[in-house]
C-alpha cells in the first residue's frame, strides 16, 4: 500500500520521459521528451522523430504504465555487471530509475517502448 | 466546511508521510533488485539535473579489502587474424604509450601518480611502476560470432577474448598474477560483448580477470575505439591517429586495474572505479601539435587522456594527487 501509494504521489506516466546512459566508459548521452511530444537530444546519438504525436504519447503512457515503472527501485544493481559498462535510465515525470546491467525486464520493455517511439539509433 | 476541510487536510497529510516513509526506506528487495554492488544507494533518487553530476563526482573511492597492483607489468595484444589490419602507426603508437608510461614511472607529472595514493592490506601503496614487456600480434582466426551488436560484422563474447588471451599466454609461456596485465586490441569492424552489453553500445573498453590465485589473469578488452568516434573518440588527436581514441581508454582501463584489479579493492558507493568517476572529463590542455590538443606529456610524447579521481583532493586530477 505505501509503495503503490508512493509510486502514484512520484510518477507521471503522461509525461514528460527522459531516458538516457551514463557512466561506464562511453560518452553519455540523453534523450528528452517534453509533454508537447519535442524530442530533444543531448550526446552521440540520433533520432528518427523530433516530435511524438499525441498517439504515440498515449502508446508511451500506457507502456510506462503497464511495466509499473514507479514501483521499480531508483536504482538497480545487476550481479556481475562490470563497473566500465554503462547504466541506462528512464524518468517519467518525476519518477528516474536507473538500472546497471540487464535485469530488469519492465525497465527493458520501457526502454525499448522509448527508444522505438523516437527511433533511436546509435553513432 | 471546516470540519470537511481538517479531514482533507489530515488526508493530504497522511499521504505525505506515507509517501514521505516510502521514500525514505527504499523498496524492499525484488527480482528487479538484487543485492549486490552499488546497492547502498538505493533509495536515493537524485533529481535530472543532478544525476549525472553525482554519478561522475559522487563520493571518495572506497577500499574493499582486495589486492592492488602495486608494480604492473603490461602486454598488448593485437588480435589481428588474416584479412583484418590495423595501421603500423596503430600499434607503434599503442606500444609507445605503455612504453612511455613505463618510463616515468616515480614521476608525479601524469594520472598514474593519482593511484600512488592507493593502498592494500598485505603490502601498502601503490607503486608508480610500470614496466610494457611486449608487444604480440596474434594471427588466429576469429572464431564464429558468439554476439551480435550494432555497429561491427564480427562480434566476440567476453569468453571468447578470454580463450584467446589464455592461448597467447601459454603459447608464448607468458606469466600471470596481479602483478600482470594483457590489453587485448581488436581491429576495425570487430565488436564485442559483456553478456547483452555490447561495444560501442555500452562501453569502448572494460577490464576483467579470469582465473584465481596465483594464475588469475588480468585483462582489459580494447575494441578499435575510433570504429565509433561519436560514442568513443576522445575528441582530440594529438598523434594525428586512430590510436589517440584507443589509448584514452586503454589509460582509463589501466589505472582502474591498478588499483580494482579484482573487483574487491577501489570504487565507490555506486560502484565506480577511478576511471569511471572522470571518463570524458579531460580537464585543462597543455597545448597543441596541430593535429589536437594534448594534457599529458608522457616520457615527452603528447597524448590526450581523461582524468582520474584522487580521493586526496575528492575530484579528478591529471597529475599528482
Amino acid at each position: 500500500m505505501v509503495a503503490l501509494l508512493a509510486a502514484l504521489a512520484l510518477a507521471s506516466p503522461t509525461g514528460p520521459y527522459s531516458f538516457g546512459r551514463e557512466s561506464g566508459n562511453i560518452i553519455p548521452f540523453t534523450v528528452t521528451i517534453a509533454q508537447s511530444g519535442a524530442v530533444r537530444v543531448t550526446g552521440p546519438v540520433k533520432v528518427g522523430r523530433t516530435r511524438l504525436t499525441a498517439g504515440q504519447l498515449a502508446v508511451l503512457a500506457a507502456a510506462v504504465s503497464k511495466a509499473q515503472l514507479a514501483t521499480l527501485p531508483p536504482t538497480t544493481a545487476c550481479p556481475g555487471t562490470l563497473p566500465d559498462i554503462a547504466s541506462t535510465w528512464i524518468k517519467a515525470g518525476s519518477h528516474r530509475v536507473q538500472v546497471h546491467g540487464s535485469c530488469s525486464p519492465r525497465f527493458t520493455r520501457v526502454w525499448n517502448a522509448l527508444a522505438s517511439a523516437v527511433h533511436l539509433s546509435y553513432g | 466546511v471546516s470540519l470537511v476541510i481538517r479531514k482533507l487536510s489530515s488526508s493530504l497529510v497522511a499521504v505525505a508521510a506515507l509517501v514521505v516513509c516510502a521514500v525514505a526506506f527504499g523498496d524492499p528487495p525484488s527480482p528487479e533488485n538484487p543485492a549486490g554492488r552499488g546497492n547502498d544507494v538505493l533509495g536515493v533518487v537524485p533529481v535530472q539535473s543532478e544525476a549525472g553530476k553525482q554519478a561522475k563526482a559522487g563520493s571518495n573511492l572506497v577500499y574493499h579489502n582486495g589486492p592492488v597492483m602495486h608494480t604492473n607489468a603490461t602486454y598488448a595484444i593485437y588480435w589481428v587474424p588474416a584479412g583484418y589490419s590495423v595501421s603500423a602507426s596503430y600499434q607503434s603508437l599503442l606500444d609507445r604509450f605503455l612504453t612511455d608510461v613505463g618510463a616515468d614511472s616515480g614521476k608525479t607529472s601524469n594520472v598514474y601518480d593519482s593511484d600512488t595514493q592507493y593502498y592494500d592490506n598485505s603490502n601498502g601503496n601503490i607503486l608508480y611502476s610500470s614496466s610494457f614487456q611486449q608487444d604480440i600480434t596474434d594471427t588466429n582466426p576469429f572464431p564464429a560470432s558468439g554476439c551480435k551488436d550494432a555497429y561491427t560484422s564480427v562480434c566476440l563474447t567476453d569468453a571468447q577474448l578470454q580463450t584467446e588471451i589464455d592461448n597467447v599466454i601459454n603459447a608464448n609461456g607468458l606469466p600471470r598474477g596481479t602483478g600482470v596485465m594483457y590489453f587485448m586490441f581488436t581491429p576495425k569492424d570487430v565488436g564485442s560483448c559483456f553478456g547483452s552489453s555490447c561495444a560501442f553500445s555500452y562501453f569502448c573498453a572494460y577490464h576483467s580477470s579470469f582465473g584465481s590465485g596465483s594464475s588469475v589473469t588480468l585483462y582489459a578488452n580494447q575494441p578499435y575505439a575510433a570504429w565509433v568516434p561519436a560514442a568513443c573518440g576522445s575528441g582530440q588527436s594529438p598523434n594525428n591517429d586512430d590510436a589517440d581514441s584507443t589509448i584514452n581508454v586503454a589509460s582509463h582501463e589501466h589505472n582502474e586495474t591498478i588499483t580494482d584489479p579484482l573487483g574487491t579493492a577501489w570504487y565507490d558507493r555506486q560502484g565506480a572505479e577511478d576511471g569511471d568517476k572522470c571518463a570524458w572529463n579531460f580537464g585543462s590542455s597543455l597545448g597543441s601539435t596541430g593535429s589536437g590538443r594534448y594534457n599529458q606529456l608522457i616520457d615527452g610524447h603528447p597524448y590526450y587522456l581523461q582524468q582520474e579521481w584522487s580521493n586526496k583532493s575528492s575530484r579528478c586530477v591529471l597529475s599528482g594527487l
